[in-house]
């Protein structure tokens, strides 16, 4: 068996030391790309009510962490948060399954069966969520879901991108064909195949699409946008929404709400991260 | 299999079909047969045939609209593929660097589009935000970011290039798909980096970049919403930076004219499928292409 | 399994949830606004007034940071089947709710009605609120376009403060001289007007000249501007491309008038009564109004919100007894005070609440002053798309150095079939 495991895996052996080329292009990248989210988090440290920098004052005068404060004390910020939170909790375990289940169903039914499915997924990824949101509208609408949270949690139910389900098939089909047949020749049914067998085998894969579904259900704008109506269910991106028109003396506290609700995101892939790569090695 | 396993698979799948039935392909068809009627969600709708389609022909602003969205996925595709890819290449082994570029990379895309959008109205901010602050200091000049159509259409694909996670976490999985045995034989056999990456890893990571175009091209599509809608508003004007969605929510939306925008969205729909049915025909081309050089 | 534990979980939840909401005693009805943070205090302020005035009503306000934001919850509240009660528009956006049957009319319960008559309301803000000759919507405010000017800036720069029926050429004369650069690196500092190029900021200069908007002001097909008309915008674009004295759009964009007037660094600024709250906060400098600058004959636009009923609210004797307060002597009277409304009621308008010269701007009887020479853009349902279309054109021909006689043109192209789809 641990043979058999071993082959479907990359060598684990590996002297391998980054080159002088590596090191530059990968501090570079992390220069750039972690760029917009320091600018942002230095601008959030200036206080509202300050004249807006006429010069590059990457450490104002004053700088305190004063509009962290204000957002924090805003009982509206606090409440979508919440919301956004409730939502996220419920989305992101049901999501998951439901993607897991149903790769695992692409990865293991005949081929024609398969093919359906996969087709399903690969036609439900493809569509624009642009171009479905007027018709989920009157469906809400019809069974009276509307102003409530249930259709922000609604796309649970595809895998909360049918992409995860995608990535959940490939995963189990990479697993070899000996595995599944061990597994079957022990007694071992597709539901418990795929509970005692697959998702160990794939958990890394289950942890970063856990952590997707988390990032895509936490920084949803447009279905609060047009699904819910009463502030009691707003979700964080909408109270981002509202802040684009604070002019440019308290353009710190815009930043301050932005920061705050990125920090969550960034604590999971963080941790996603390290999963992923714990795991194989 | 028997038919008991296959009884159990299908069961497993069965919550997912229930979700695309009901979230994709019933409000799809819905779309589809709002696009021939007249519709404001408030009075009775009105069939009115292919009224709104010659409507949108003659829209110029429907026209505006179609020709940024192909720009911008004509611009912004193959620039997120190069980029997703490269980085993958470079961040995908083990190491502390590698592991905090791979985090950082993903950054940008894992953050809540609202605040995604906040940080770049304040970057671009053309006369407080760093970024040209930080031009004008360097004496270099200082773009009208938001204030000129051809800066703000580049702002918007700016701002999607930073955001390549999803391809970029794709193309890693890719890319630890390629065994190192391999490698290790293609180096042994006197290839090169290039050769190796052609021979060896191009061809395993084929189907997932493909994934990439594919999903990336989809996204242009509709990626442009939150950007258009909470920085650019559409403008400057006349609507540089209004895109097929922000076309179709304001005519939903803010003119109530569900009919017509649904229209839209149908032409979103066939371009979406026309854009993807080509690169499978190309993807088909290529690979027996590879399979006939051996 | 797990799953379906969550899913238990969530149905638990939301029954309780659904459960815990409804109290059979009191009425509940929600009002939709939108407004700057110091707009929406007011608007609290005569929303708490009435929930205490009384026992079986509980009104909730829904607040907006824009229009464009109510205008969006609004629809997909109606489509979505879950309207408010009541919401509060400007009569520029109402027409598409009008038109589609969406407005309970409020023509009937004031006919009914003991506290309020439509003859206590000033006649030009209730005329545009009317469609198919009812009643739809009671307006709350009778305001215009006016100047309001930074007091100390002009003093400074030793210009004479704007009198009673100025001259076009009298405020651009002003704004040239309170337009000065500091620090001497080329841009201003201190520009002397600010005014967005709009269709409804331009229209009263193009009436003020004796020009025409529309070619049939009860019905019209489409814009149709006229030579004295031309002449206006092309004046209006002059602001910025001749005379130079209002921001360039790098700097509009960067920041936004009302945010420049206050802090100091806008001589002037055209805008409605809307800012009044806002610009109570000022403690740096001291600010007031004048009329609107003329061509020859005084006019300016209407700007006028009023409150309407959702023909898909459940309470409509609750919303109805709402508007009698907002609207009857006691709520304008708080709304008056707040600053926000240049009110319309008749009684309330000529009393201390909106006169009270201790209170800024000290000249709000330009505001009553103007009320005669009011006139409205036309209310048509398809209003806000010709606004839109409208509005991008100017901008860009304002930055960009258009020319009016061309722009004319291109609006009125370019706006026919809107106006065509317009219902009434």
């Amino acid at each position: 068996m641990g043979t058999l495991l071993r082959m479907g895996t990359p060598a684990i052996r590996e002297r391998w030391a980054p080159g002088f080329l590596q090191i530059v292009l990968s501090v570079l990248v992390l220069a750039v790309f972690s760029a917009p989210l320091m600018l942002a988090f230095l601008g959030s440290l200036r206080p509202t009510g300050t004249s807006p920098p006429t010069s590059i004052d990457l450490y104002p005068d004053g700088a305190d962490l004063s509009n962290y404060g204000e957002v924090l004390g805003q009982s509206s910020i606090r409440r979508q948060s919440l919301n956004s939170l409730f939502v996220a909790v419920v989305s992101v375990p049901i999501g998951t399954l439901v993607a897991s289940w149903a790769g695992f169903a692409i990865a293991r039914l005949p081929r024609r069966a398969a093919m359906f499915l996969l087709g399903l997924a690969v036609v439900a990824a493809m569509i624009p969520v642009t171009a479905l949101f007027v018709g989920r509208l009157v469906l809400f609408r019809l069974s009276g879901l509307t102003d409530t949270p249930v259709p922000l949690m609604a796309p649970a139910l595809i895998g909360v991108s049918p992409l995860l389900v995608l990535l959940f098939a490939w995963s189990y089909f990479t697993i070899p064909r000996e595995i599944y047949d061990l597994a079957r020749e022990a007694g071992l049914g597709p539901f418990r195949t795929w509970w005692h067998v697959a998702m160990p085998l794939r958990m890394d894969v289950a942890g970063v699409a856990a952590a997707v579904a988390f990032m895509i259900s936490w920084g949803n704008l447009i279905d609060p946008l047009l699904y819910v109506y009463d502030e009691r269910w707003f979700t964080l991106p909408l109270g981002l929404a509202s802040l684009v028109e604070l002019p440019p003396t308290d353009q710190g506290l815009m930043l301050a709400a932005a920061v705050f609700a990125i920090a969550p995101v960034l604590v999971t892939a963080f941790v996603a991260q390290r999963f992923v790569y714990a795991r194989r090695w | 299999m028997g038919s008991a396993e296959r009884r159990i698979l299908w069961l497993m799948a069965a919550p997912f079909i229930v979700g695309v039935c009901g979230l994709v392909v019933l409000p799809a068809l819905g779309s589809l047969s709002m696009a021939l009627a007249e519709w404001d969600l408030v009075r009775s709708p009105r069939y009115v045939g292919l009224a709104n389609f010659r409507e949108l022909i003659e829209d110029p602003v429907f026209r505006i609209s179609l020709r940024n969205s192909l720009w911008y996925a004509v611009t912004a595709v193959p620039l997120r593929l190069v980029g997703a890819l490269g980085l993958a290449l470079l961040l995908h082994r083990r190491g502390r660097l590698q592991a905090a570029g791979r985090v950082t990379v993903l950054i940008p895309t894992v953050i809540p589009d609202a605040a995604y959008a906040l940080l770049w109205l304040w970057i671009l901010n053309p006369l407080y935000g760093p970024l040209n602050l930080a031009l004008g200091a360097a004496g270099l000049p200082t773009p009208a970011w938001f204030s000129q159509p051809a800066p703000t259409r580049w702002a918007v694909v700016l701002m999607g290039l930073f955001q390549l996670g999803e391809g970029f976490l794709i193309a890693l999985v890719a890319r630890r798909q390629v065994r190192e045995e391999l490698l290790e034989i293609a180096a042994i056999s006197g290839a090169g980096a290039w050769g190796r990456f052609i021979r060896v890893t191009l061809p395993v990571m084929a189907p997932a970049l493909l994934l990439i175009v594919a999903r990336d091209t989809i996204l242009s599509l509709q990626a442009t919403f939150a950007p258009a809608l909470i920085v650019t508003e559409g403008g400057p004007p006349p609507y540089s930076t209004t895109y097929l969605p922000l076309f179709a929510y304001r005519n939903a939306f803010e003119y109530l004219r569900y009919g017509y925008a649904s229209a839209s969205t149908v032409v979103m729909l066939a371009l979406t499928a026309s854009i993807l049915w080509l690169q499978y025909r190309l993807f088909l081309r290529w690979t027996a292409r590879v399979r006939r050089s051996g | 399994m797990r799953g379906s534990l969550v899913l238990v979980l969530v149905f638990v939840v939301m029954a309780v949830g659904c459960g815990a909401g409804s109290n059979d005693q009191v009425t509940r009805i929600t009002v939709m606004v939108a407004g700057d943070p110091e707009e929406v205090e007011a608007y609290r302020a005569v929303v708490d007034a009435f929930d205490r005035s009384q026992e079986e009503v509980d009104a909730e306000l829904l607040p907006f940071a824009e229009r464009d934001e109510l205008i969006l919850r609004l629809s997909t509240s109606i489509a979505g089947g879950q309207p408010p009660d009541l919401f509060l528009m400007n009569y520029r956006y109402y027409g598409q709710f009008a038109a589609r049957g969406a407005l309970e009319a409020v023509g009937p319960h004031l006919r009914d009605s003991a506290a309020l008559s439509s003859k206590d309301f000033f006649e030009t803000a209730m005329t545009p609120f009317e469609w198919d000759g009812e009643q739809m919507c009671l307006p709350q405010n009778v305001s215009s376009l006016v100047v309001y000017y930074n007091a100390d800036l002009f003093e400074t720069a030793g210009v004479a403060l704007p009198r009673d029926g100025w001259t076009w050429d009298e405020m651009v004369s002003a704004a040239d001289e309170l337009t000065r650069d500091d620090d001497g690196d080329g841009t201003p500092d201190v520009y002397g007007l600010g005014v967005d190029p709009e269709i409804v900021r331009i229209a009263p200069f193009v009436w003020s000249n004796g020009g025409s908007l529309v070619d049939d002001e009860a019905s019209p097909t489409g814009f149709a501007f006229d030579a004295p008309a031309v002449v206006a915008m092309q004046r209006f674009f002059d602001l910025r491309t001749v005379d130079g004295v209002t921001p360039t759009d790098a700097e509009a964009e960067a920041e936004d008038l009302e945010s420049r007037f206050l802090n100091g660094r806008l001589g002037m600024l055209m805008e409605s009564r809307r800012v009044v709250p806002t610009f109570r906060t000022i403690e740096a400098f001291v600010w007031d109004v004048a009329g609107l600058p003329s061509f020859g004959s005084p006019a300016s636009v209407l700007h006028s919100d009023a409150y309407c009923m959702t023909a898909g609210s459940d309470e409509k004797e609750a919303a109805w007894l709402f508007m009698e307060f907002v609207l009857g002597p006691e709520g304008q009277r708080i709304t008056a005070e707040a600053g926000r409304t240049v009110p319309s009621l008749r009684s309330i308008a000529e009393s201390r609440a909106f006169l009270d010269p201790d209170a800024d701007p000290a000249h709000a009887q330009v505001f009553l002053d103007q009320i005669p020479f009011l006139r409205a853009v036309p209310v048509v349902s398809t209003w806000p798309e010709i606004e839109d279309t409208a509005n991008g054109f100017l901008e860009e021909a304002y930055y960009g150095g258009g020319r009016a006689l061309e722009v004319a043109v291109e609006l009125a192209t370019q706006t026919r079939d809107q106006f065509a789809r317009a219902e009434r």
